[in-house]
């Protein structure tokens, strides 16, 4: 499975470059806060109350950014490889909305309240979405349309947040807080939260790694994928079912976060070519400092006011899908 | 009569009934004489403030708005050539958005009655730089949506911005005013846009035979004698205009611009001639149900009638799903 | 009055066509082939009018830069490679599309584009599918539901995009057959297509084409000889008379 060699190897120079970008925002994103006078040393005082704020708030938000950039990263990384279309992401295919509204759902309807169950809520919720999706792009009968996958995702995220508006509507309005879950924010996670998340980023890695190269054959189309032994039908399933679960545990976490997915796994490719066996390690490196550096952002830009964190990443991924819009030749 | 005959009139009758249910329900709820009688002036008890002043002018203006709202999805649809495209795609829901919050940031102290204007200028705003930035590279269908929900996301963006960076109590009017709602609008919203919303409406219907040759892709219609780019672009400003005056004074009813022609074409086929008067209908009919329903739900609470539309979505997504599987394998 | 075309240059990026001058006559069915890639189709959406180019195309003294679009359709008709197919509309009612350039905004049918419409479909053979939906007839049936459009048009110039391309063989000749029929009742014709056998069978005169440039023009005979198919299309082969046509045909070589 790890043969660097075969494919070029591995360009060390440039990969030490992208851990310590992510060292340096991981840094960043420990050191801004609301309380200027709690630094990186504090980590190591002990009994002290910037020991406490460092130990129990800014390193377990730090460590959340990093899951949840390595989830989403991974979750586009697989989406845009089973639908063949490089705009795939969790929040342009619907599935982000639909883990919400599912996790919404669980909170105003069911009476789950144990985390385990509303992340696997979030998790049905994200499924579902994506499904429809794909449904509607043609997917089960086999002819999956670019243009309508995207349509369609549009169509079933609208919906989706429409509902979750909705329903956090008929919960007696608690706008502010329910605006600021809703385009993601990580201000109020704890170490609780983030033994919920980290548990996934790391299985999902490890499932994801373990697809790579099934998610490589996918690229040459359905029927050369399965003359290549690797049924696409059961890539698809297995690819769809790691990344709802991505989804749904980011969702659950830090509610919708979008671009996440779409502008990491395209500066990767970007950077060491379409092997999906290599890019497997470092979009997570890479989504992981996209997210800390993001938080650093959102602590640091209007203080003491802080922006929720998926403003900052939409703020940065929005221009970006823009451009590719704008200028990516590949579009009819 | 044909089958095509019954269907129209059978969306008349319903549009109609529609209209009735829209007069008699509510928090008080009027019976079907008494709402014959003010209307006609007839002998007999009467309602007049509620019927004349509140619910007449909402109905009508519940039945302009689904009608420009169907036409411009149903422009859009025939332009990108995409069943799934609707007025969302080129930006004026995001953009409309957008330029109510920044009305509201930029300048406070103008009144909320200015606020048509601001979502009205922002939703065009947002469509001619999404024509514009796809123009320059061949507006091709594909580029078009791509270009557009790429700009809605970022006037999407740039509105999250503005909302959790400043305190919100400004803008909890103005959202509410922009979740697409009927509640309120009386006479003078009317009066503000019927004239243009008429005109546009007339002129949409009149294009269908254009909108036909379109369909045929650049290369058949150019050769069939059509302008192609003249003909995108004024129907473009035509869809555009038909949604941004609706937004105007009732804010965002999401889905009527994708759900009402997509209901027609697969009611009815065929060309537009008969496409584009069927997709009016049922978005007259969706329109005025949506906001009966969400005054008859819980009465006197009223759900506004964007919600109601969103809701409808989810039903509307099971029949694409169903008709595309069809299709494929057809 | 022929097809002139002066100077005609343009293209993309990746690719750039001419400068090509030359001149089409009328009357006749002018053959446009050469490799996959080589600009044949390009050229001919140049002359319909549909792709800009510097230089100048003039049909029938029309220049097609500078005539109104309208006007240019009532001259000339375009059948495009892989025309759209809007799914839920009828055979008459895509065949009547072709009367457009006549027809006023409303697209209103007068008797006399309902005769032209039923003429083309009996040419085209297609009359007993004409209430079926696009959407229920076979690949060869849709392109000959196009040529029918294109009939209709009723255009003393027509252009002809591959539209052999998805038939079976005998619909494939049929076709041409039909576009030799056209011919000889004084219609121009410049078809592109893919099988050199045919273009020389059908051909009144030949272009053939390669990396964006005009490389022969002439009659079959003259055009297709085992050197230019080296050269073009890099086989080697062995040039001899269709048995049934006296046209060339041609065999590649054992090597």
């Amino acid at each position: 499975m790890m043969q660097f060699r075969a494919s070029g190897g591995v360009r060390w120079p440039r990969l030490s470059l992208l851990i310590l970008a992510c060292c340096l925002c991981a840094y960043a994103s420990i050191t801004t806060g609301g309380r200027g006078d709690v630094g990186f040393w504090d980590l190591f005082a002990r009994d002290t109350l910037a020991a406490s704020v460092m130990w129990d708030i800014r390193l377990p938000r730090t460590v959340v950014a990093m899951c949840i950039g390595v989830n989403l990263g991974l979750a586009g990384l697989i989406l845009q490889a089973v639908t063949r279309n490089p705009l795939a992401s969790p929040a342009i295919l619907g599935v982000n909305q639909g883990a919400a509204l599912g996790l919404v759902f669980g909170l105003v309807f069911a009476p789950v309240s144990n985390a385990l169950g509303l992340q696997t809520l979030a998790i049905v919720g994200a499924f579902t979405a994506g499904f429809i999706t794909f449904a509607i792009a043609g997917g089960l009968g086999g002819r999956l349309d670019g243009l309508r996958l995207v349509l369609g995702g549009v169509a079933v995220g609208a919906f989706a947040y429409a509902m979750v508006r909705f329903t956090f509507t008929l919960e007696d309005d608690l706008s502010r807080q329910v605006l600021r879950w809703t385009v993601g924010s990580i201000t109020d996670v704890r170490w609780d939260d983030v033994k919920l998340i980290v548990v996934w980023a790391g299985g999902g890695l490890i499932a994801t790694a373990f697809i790579a190269q099934r998610l490589n054959l996918m690229a040459l189309g359905e029927a050369s994928s399965a003359g290549l032994g690797a049924d696409p039908r059961m890539t698809l399933l297995m690819g769809a079912f790691v990344a709802a679960v991505l989804t749904g545990t980011s969702v659950a976490v830090a509610g919708p976060i979008a671009f996440v997915g779409l502008v990491v796994p395209h500066v990767c490719r970007m950077l060491i070519g379409p092997d999906h066996r290599r890019l497997v390690f470092v979009v997570p490196i890479i989504g992981a400092t996209l997210m800390m550096a993001a938080d650093g952002v959102s602590k640091w830009l209007t203080a003491p006011i802080e922006i929720p964190v998926g403003v900052v990443v939409a703020l940065i991924g929005a221009p970006f899908f823009l451009c590719q819009a704008l200028f990516a030749d590949d579009i009819e | 009569m044909t089958r095509d005959g019954l269907v129209f009139v059978a969306l008349v009758v319903g549009v109609l009934l529609a209209s009735i249910w829209s007069l008699s329900a509510g928090a008080v709820a009027i019976e079907w004489s008494v709402i014959a009688n003010t209307l006609f002036d007839l002998d007999g008890p009467k309602q007049d403030y509620i019927i004349l002043k509140s619910r007449l002018p909402r109905t009508v203006l519940a039945l302009l708005t689904g009608a420009s709202l169907a036409l411009s999805g149903a422009i859009v649809q025939a332009l990108l050539r995409n069943p799934l495209a609707s007025p969302k795609i080129i930006g004026i829901n995001s953009g409309a958005a957008l330029g109510v919050c920044l009305m509201v940031l930029l300048l406070p102290s103008v009144s909320l009655a200015y606020l048509p204007i601001a979502a009205i200028a922002g939703g065009i705003l947002a469509a001619t730089i999404i024509y514009i930035g796809a123009d320059l590279r061949g507006a091709s269908p594909a580029r078009l949506v791509l270009v557009g929900i790429a700009v809605g996301f970022l006037c999407d963006a740039g509105v999250d911005f503005i909302l959790v960076t400043s305190s919100d109590a400004q803008f909890s009017a103005p959202l509410i005013w922009l979740t697409g709602s009927l509640w309120a609008r009386g006479w003078t919203h009317l009066g503000l846009v019927w004239p243009w919303l008429l005109v546009c409406i007339a002129i949409a219907l009149s294009l269908f035979y254009r909108l036909d040759l379109l369909r045929l892709g650049p290369q058949t219609a150019s050769g069939l004698g059509e302008n192609v780019r003249a003909a995108r672009l004024s129907l473009m400003i035509l869809a555009v205009l038909l949604a941004a005056l609706s937004v105007s004074v009732v804010g965002v009813l999401g889905f009527v611009g994708l759900i009402a022609p997509h209901i027609a074409r697969t009611v009815l086929g065929g060309g537009h001639a008969r496409l584009l008067p069927c997709a009016m209908l049922i978005g007259m009919g969706l329109v005025v149900w949506a906001d009966a329903i969400g005054r008859a739900i819980a009465p006197p609470i009223e759900v506004s009638a964007g919600i109601v539309t969103a809701l409808l979505g989810a039903p509307f997504f099971v029949m694409i799903m169903i008709t595309t599987q069809r299709k494929i394998r057809a | 009055m022929s097809i002139d075309l002066n100077d005609v240059q343009g293209g993309h990026a990746s690719f750039q066509l001419g400068p090509i001058t030359t001149q089409i006559a009328t009357g006749q069915l002018t053959a446009l082939i050469g490799p996959n890639g080589c600009g044949k189709s390009t050229l001919l959406n140049m002359i319909a009018g549909v792709l800009p180019q510097t230089g100048r195309i003039a049909i029938g003294g029309l220049d097609v830069a500078q005539t109104p679009r309208r006007t240019l359709a009532k001259h000339v008709t375009l059948l495009a490679q892989n025309p759209v197919v809007p799914p839920a509309i009828s055979v008459e009612q895509l065949v009547h599309y072709g009367r457009a350039p006549h027809q006023n905004m409303f697209g209103m049918r007068s008797s006399a584009d309902v005769q032209i419409v039923g003429d083309a479909m009996d040419a085209a053979g297609i009359s007993d599918l004409k209430d079926r939906k696009l959407s229920q007839i076979s690949g060869g049936q849709r392109q000959r539901v196009f040529i029918a459009m294109g009939i209709a048009q009723d255009t003393p110039y027509l252009l002809f995009d591959e539209p052999t391309s998805f038939l079976d063989i005998r619909f494939q000749y049929e076709t041409l057959d039909l576009l030799a029929a056209l011919t000889r009742r004084g219609k121009t014709c410049v078809v592109v297509l893919h099988d050199i056998a045919q273009a020389a069978r059908y051909a009144d005169t030949l272009i053939v084409m390669g990396e964006g440039r005009m490389l022969a023009k002439g009659t079959p005979r003259d055009v297709v000889t085992s050197g230019l198919i080296r050269d073009v299309y890099g086989l080697k082969v062995r040039v001899y008379d269709d048995p049934e046509t006296g046209t060339p045909v041609m065999t590649p070589c054992v090597i």
